[in-house]
C-alpha cells in the first residue's frame, strides 16, 4: 500500500498486551486515517453507554493519510474516545511534530484499551514498543515531564504527547499536548488518558513519508510551491505575520468578539489585548508545525522570561481575556501558560471561569463559595488563580472542573442560563449572532460546540473574494450573507462540512485547503493521488468526509442523542448588549427551519437525527445501520 | 489621511503597513481610493467609518474621517 504504513498499535493497559495490526488497503481506502479510522474503531469496539472515565472507554490516536507528507499544513492527527464532557463521540485534533514522528516510526494509529494499575507511559521507536513506569512523572507539570522522558531515554529529539495534572485529576476538559505547544484541547481527551493512568506517549522514528508515497517527487514539488506561496498569498502571509491573535481586533470591530460570557460583542479594553500589544509585550519568535511554511505558532515571554510553552492563540485570548472581561495581556499569557503546564483546554477553562463570574455577579456564587475570591468580571488576578484551582480541583475549582453544564445543575436557580454550551461542551470564541453558519456548526456538531465545522461565513460572502473563488470547484457559486440561513446556505453548509471532515481524515489543517486561499481543491486531490495509487476525485474525498461525520452521528444516536440536542444556548437567541451588532439575536425560527433543510440534505431522520439506513448504505456504512437494528 | 488595513488587507500595501496614507483635498469615494491603492475590493469584508459599519461602494470619505477596513477572518 502506498501513502500509509498500514500498521496500528493496539495496547491493552489492563493486561499490558501490545499487538501490531496490519490494515488492508481495501479497508484503509474507506477509512484512511484520522476521524474516519477513529470513528470505525469506536463504533465497532466499544459498547454503548460506557462510563467515559472507565476502562471500557477506547482511546484512539490516529494520523491522517497525509500526516507527515512534505506539504504545508499536512500535520494533523486526531485523538478520539467517548467524551467525559459530553458523553458523546469525542475528538480533538492537533498539529505539531508528534503525528509525523509516529508515521516515521512506522505507525498510523494507537488504540488504547483498559486501565493500567499504576501510572505508565508508552515508548514507541522504530520496531520497539514498550510500556514504562510513570510513577516519577505523575503530578508533575508538562515541561518537567517532557524533559524527564527525553533525559531518561537519552534523546532530546523524542516527541512527547502527554496529559498534565489536570488530566490526572480527571478535569472533564483536560487536554493533551505535544511538544508543549500543540494541543488536542477539546472534549476532555486528556481526562480519558488520565483515567487509564496513561501519562504520555513518546515517539521517535526515522522513515520519512517520501518513502511511503507513490510519487514523492510530486509531493516535494508541491511542498516547495506552497513554501513560496506563503509570501504571495494574503491569508497565509497574514497567519505568518500575526497568527490567530490577529483576529482580536477585526472581530471586536465587527461586534463579534465574545465579551463577558457572550453578553456583549465588543470589549472596551480591546486595545490592551490586540495583536500589536501581544507583539510588543510578549512575542519572542515564530514557529511552525512539521514541514509547514506558514509558521503561525508563537513563542513568548511570561513575567519577562522565555516561556517553555507556546504563546496564546486567539481562542485563548478571547476565552480568558475579553470573555472574562480581562484586558491584561500579561494575565492572559500567565493563564495560558498555566493551562499548558497543567494541560487544560483553554476554551472550556475560560468559559467555565466566565460562567462562574456571571454567577458571582448575580449572587448565585458568593465569597463563601469562592473562599473569599472576588469573581467579578474583569478581575485578572482571580482569573489566573481559577486556572490553577480548576486543574488541581481546589475549592470552587472542583465544581468548575466538571464543565459549565454540570456546574450549573449543581448551583441551580438561573445558573443554567449562564452555562453556554452545546451537548455539554463550552462555546468557542466565535459569535454566532454575527456568523449564522458558525452557529449551525455549534448546534449540529457531534462533539458539542465546535468552531471548526465549516468555513466561517465571511469567507463566502463576497463573490469577488479569493476564498469564494476557490470554493467554486465545490459547487459554491452564489455568495451568501453572513446573517442568513436560507436553503442555498444550508446546501453550502452541507458541502463545506464534508470538506472539513475529510481534512480531519487525511490530516490537513483547517488553515490550508480551500475555501481558504492557500491550497486549492485540485491540489488537495493531487496530493492524495501522489501519495497513493487510488486515483481519487474531489467527490471521492467529499464522500470520505461524509462517511466520517455519519459514523460519529451513529455513535451519538446510540448514546441517546437526538435532534433536541442540536440546539444553541438560550443566550444566543437573545440580543447582543453591545458592539456593532448590538440588538442582534440568532433567529430561532429560521434556525429550526434550516435544521430541517440540513437534515434532509444529510439524509438524517427529522426526529431522531440519526442517519437513515439508505444514506448509511450509500456511504458503504450498512454495517453501522446493522448496529442499530 | 489614513486608512487602517485590518486582517490580511495590509498584504496589499507596498510596505505591508497597516496604515494607508494619502492626500485628500476633497471628499472621495472610498472604493475609488482603494482601487487606486491596489486593495482588492473583494477582499474588504468590513468597513467602519467613525465607529459605524457602512457600505464600501456607497461611502464617501473626507479628511477628518476615521476609517478602518478589515478582511474576512475565521477559525483560530
Amino acid at each position: 500500500m502506498f501513502g500509509s504504513t498500514g500498521k496500528i498499535i493496539r495496547v491493552n493497559l489492563s493486561t499490558r498486551e501490545i499487538v501490531i495490526e496490519n490494515l488492508s488497503e481495501e479497508f484503509y481506502r474507506l477509512y484512511p486515517g484520522g476521524k474516519a479510522l477513529a470513528g470505525y474503531i469506536l463504533l465497532n469496539e466499544m459498547p454503548a453507554n460506557v462510563d467515559p472515565l472507565s476502562p471500557e472507554n477506547v482511546l484512539v490516536i490516529a494520523n491522517g493519510l497525509l500526516t507527515g507528507a512534505p506539504v504545508s499544513t499536512a500535520t494533523r492527527y486526531i485523538v478520539s474516545a467517548k467524551s467525559p464532557l459530553t458523553n458523546a463521540y469525542g475528538e480533538s485534533e492537533a498539529g505539531g511534530f508528534w503525528g509525523p514522528e509516529l508515521k516515521m516510526a512506522g505507525y498510523e494509529a494507537i488504540v488504547v484499551k483498559g486501565k493500567s494499575p499504576e501510572p505508565v507511559y508508552l515508548w514507541v521507536r522504530d520496531g520497539v514498543i514498550e510500556l514504562r513506569s510513570a510513577d516519577h512523572l505523575w503530578g508533575q507539570k508538562t515541561a518537567e515531564v517532557q524533559e524527564l522522558i527525553r533525559s531518561e531515554l537519552g534523546d532530546q529529539k523524542i516527541r512527547v504527547l502527554q496529559i498534565g495534572p489536570a488530566g490526572e485529576n480527571l478535569v472533564r476538559y483536560a487536554g493533551i499536548t505535544n511538544d508543549l505547544r500543540h494541543f488536542n484541547g477539546r472534549n476532555g481527551m486528556g481526562a480519558v488518558m488520565g483515567s487509564k493512568n496513561l501519562r504520555a506517549v513518546a515517539v521517535r522514528g526515522n522513515t520519512r513519508y517520501q518513502k511511503l508515497a507513490r510519487d514523492p517527487k510530486t509531493l516535494i514539488t508541491m511542498g516547495r510551491t506552497l513554501a513560496k506561496r506563503v509570501k504571495e498569498n494574503p491569508q497565509a502571509w497574514s497567519l505568518q505575520n500575526t497568527g490567530t491573535p490577529g483576529l482580536v481586533e477585526p472581530l471586536n470591530t465587527g461586534g463579534i468578539l465574545p465579551t463577558r460570557n457572550f453578553l456583549q460583542g465588543a470589549f472596551e479594553n480591546v486595545d490592551n489585548i490586540k495583536w500589536e500589544v501581544y507583539e510588543s509585550e510578549l512575542l519572542t519568535a515564530r514557529r511552525s508545525c512539521y514541514a509547514c511554511a506558514i509558521r503561525c505558532k508563537r513563542e513568548i515571554r511570561v513575567d519577562g522570561e522565555p516561556s517553555a510553552y507556546g504563546g496564546p492563540e486567539y481562542e485563548t485570548i478571547g476565552s480568558l481575556g475579553s470573555n472574562c472581561g480581562v484586558g491584561d495581556i500579561h494575565a492572559i499569557a500567565k493563564a495560558n501558560e498555566l493551562c499548558n503546564a497543567y494541560m487544560l483546554d483553554s476554551i472550556s477553562t475560560g468559559m467555565s471561569i466566565s460562567f462562574a463570574m456571571e454567577c458571582f455577579e448575580h449572587g448565585l456564587l458568593t465569597l463563601e463559595d469562592t473562599d473569599g475570591v472576588d469573581l467579578h468580571f474583569g478581575n485578572a488576578e482571580a482569573m489566573v488563580m481559577m486556572v490553577e484551582w480548576i486543574a488541581l480541583r481546589k475549592g470552587i475549582g472542583d465544581l468548575l472542573a466538571e464543565g459549565v453544564k454540570r456546574a450549573a445543575e449543581k448551583i441551580g436557580g438561573d445558573a443554567h442560563y449562564f452555562a453556554l454550551h452545546v451537548k455539554g461542551q463550552e462555546l468557542p470564541m466565535h459569535e454566532p449572532r454575527g456568523k449564522y453558519n458558525v452557529g449551525m456548526g455549534y448546534a449540529i456538531s457531534e462533539i458539542g460546540a465546535d468552531h471548526l465545522v465549516v468555513a466561517h461565513d465571511g469567507m463566502l460572502a463576497n463573490a469577488e473574494g479569493i476564498p469564494f473563488k476557490n470554493a467554486k470547484p465545490l459547487g459554491i457559486t452564489e455568495p451568501q450573507s453572513v446573517l442568513s440561513l436560507n436553503n442555498e446556505k444550508m446546501r453550502q453548509f452541507y458541502i463545506l462540512e464534508k470538506v472539513t471532515s475529510f481534512e480531519k481524515v487525511i490530516g490537513y489543517c483547517f488553515f490550508g485547503p480551500a475555501p481558504r486561499s492557500y491550497i486549492k481543491m485540485d491540489e488537495v486531490v493531487d496530493s492524495v493521488n501522489a501519495a497513493t495509487d487510488w486515483d481519487v476525485t474531489l467527490d471521492d474525498l467529499l464522500e470520505v468526509g461524509e462517511r466520517a461525520t455519519n459514523m460519529a452521528r451513529v455513535f451519538n444516536y446510540r448514546e441517546g442523542f437526538a435532534r433536541k440536542d442540536d440546539t444553541l444556548p438560550e443566550r444566543l437567541f437573545s440580543p447582543l448588549e453591545s458592539g456593532a451588532l448590538k440588538g442582534e439575536s440568532y433567529p430561532r425560527d429560521e434556525f429550526e427551519s434550516a435544521l430541517t433543510v440540513l437534515y434532509g440534505l444529510k439524509g438524517w431522520d427529522q426526529e431522531t437525527g440519526c442517519p437513515t439506513r439508505e444514506r448509511l448504505e450509500a456511504l458503504s456504512l450498512g454495517w453501522a445501520a446493522d448496529l442499530l437494528d | 489621511m489614513k486608512i487602517y488595513l485590518g486582517g490580511h488587507l495590509n498584504f496589499y500595501h507596498p510596505q505591508k503597513d497597516k496604515w494607508l496614507e494619502f492626500k485628500a483635498n476633497h471628499p472621495m469615494l472610498l472604493s475609488g481610493v482603494l482601487d487606486n491603492a491596489g486593495i482588492p475590493l473583494g477582499e474588504v469584508h468590513l468597513v467602519v467609518i467613525n465607529g459605524e459599519k457602512t457600505d464600501l461602494q456607497k461611502t464617501v470619505i473626507s479628511e477628518q474621517d476615521e476609517i478602518k477596513l478589515f478582511s474576512a477572518v475565521g477559525g483560530g
